[in-house]
């Protein structure tokens, strides 16, 4: 014999299940069925000590069987998926037979040699950075590790060619150049940032820190200025800017009528 | 057993329509409680889902009413009734099955060999 508390929550997920597989009918034709069938499942839990799917059967089949007497379509030929991811997986389908995406597969085929030989590059400059623990621009410049360093980036690009060549054999293989390209990429997106943080200051330690609290300082100041009322001078000040323009503006007209004079003479 | 529980259905399939019409032409009454009616009359076969799946499609081509009951015992009842043309539909069906049934009596009786 159940509990209550078994009994509601059965019903409660059979009639969730009944739900979901008449969901892609219209939202008034679900209730109204709804509306009969909570009642029937309360009754025959009610009556029934043990499963209700032992009286009912399971909830696809019980509605599967509803949708055949009522004349509605089967389950089977209603997709399953939410309608939106189902819409972008067939948009994905369809652009991936499309003109563009073939030429741009194409392009990325042509392209992998060039791929390898950077993947090859970037890999020796991240090696480079984190064993010298060094925060200079090594990704972009290994030469500032003279010939060990220009070594170690010519070893990896002949490396990384190989492997992607030979990694056009077997299957395995391609799953661990996927894997290698992730490492190299995630390595060298980290190793950039940290390079980014540390190379700000390690080449312009003091002026820049100079300059950070001075922005900083004329920052707050002219935050305050504009929360604060405008001091008197400094209507003043705008005042006797407004007649300075003046000035300028008389001086600016009689030479322009000099000059004029000049042409027409 | 399971090939006689299964013709059972399949032979119900085709009368159901009717079988609905006539308990509901007893009186007004709820899914639960038609089911219930079938069963004692002797229909084993008939599954819960298709008895609602029946009153729908009577009640979309318009020979069924139905209203929204309060219960003493739990959620409201959606009562079913018929409507005038529901009415004509149980005659006609009624009619049709009984000549059926005859034609078919007739047939069982002159035996399955000349």
């Amino acid at each position: 014999m159940s509990t209550k508390t078994e009994t509601s929550s059965a019903v409660t997920a059979y009639l969730d299940a009944v739900r979901l597989y008449l969901s892609d009918l219209p939202q008034w034709d679900v209730e109204d069925l709804m509306a009969d069938i909570e009642q029937h499942v309360l009754e025959v839990a009610s009556e029934w000590d043990g499963p209700i799917t032992s009286v009912l059967g399971d909830p696809i089949t019980f509605v599967e069987e509803y949708r055949q007497s009522a004349n509605v379509p089967p389950v089977s030929q209603v997709p399953t998926t939410p309608p939106l991811i189902d819409r972008l997986v067939r948009a994905i389908e369809k652009a991936r037979r499309g003109q563009t995406w073939q030429s741009m597969l194409s392009f990325a085929r042509e392209a992998r040699p060039g791929w390898w030989a950077l993947r090859g590059y970037m890999a020796a400059s991240v090696l480079l950075l984190v064993v010298s623990s060094s925060s200079r621009t090594t990704m972009v410049n290994p030469f500032v590790f003279g010939p060990p360093g220009l070594l170690i980036s010519a070893i990896g690009v002949v490396l990384s060619v190989h492997l992607g060549r030979r990694s056009q054999l077997r299957s395995w293989r391609r799953w661990v150049a996927i894997a290698s390209n992730a490492a190299v990429v995630a390595g060298l997106l980290i190793a950039g940032q940290q390079l980014n943080d540390a190379s700000y200051y390690q080449f312009y330690p003091e002026p820049v820190a100079e300059a950070d609290a001075a922005y900083e300082a004329g920052f707050l100041d002219a935050r305050s200025m504009v929360v604060e009322p405008i001091p008197e001078e400094v209507f003043g000040g705008v005042a006797r800017a407004a007649e300075l323009q003046e000035a300028i503006d008389v001086v600016q007209a009689y030479l322009e009528s000099v000059r004029a004079q000049n042409i027409d003479g | 057993m399971d090939t006689e529980r299964a013709t059972n259905t399949q032979l119900l399939k085709g009368v159901l329509d009717l079988a609905v019409l006539t308990v509901l032409d007893r009186g007004p009454t709820y899914g639960y409680d038609v089911v219930r009616q079938l069963r004692e009359a002797g229909l084993e076969g008939v599954g819960d889902a298709s008895v609602y799946g029946t009153l729908r499609r009577l009640f979309t081509a318009g020979a069924l009413s139905s209203r929204v009951e309060p219960s003493d015992e739990g959620p409201n009842r959606k009562y079913y009734e018929l409507t005038s043309r529901g009415e004509d539909l149980r005659e006609a069906n009624s009619k049709a099955w009984a000549t059926f049934s005859s034609s078919m009596d007739g047939l069982l009786a002159a035996g399955g060999r000349p």
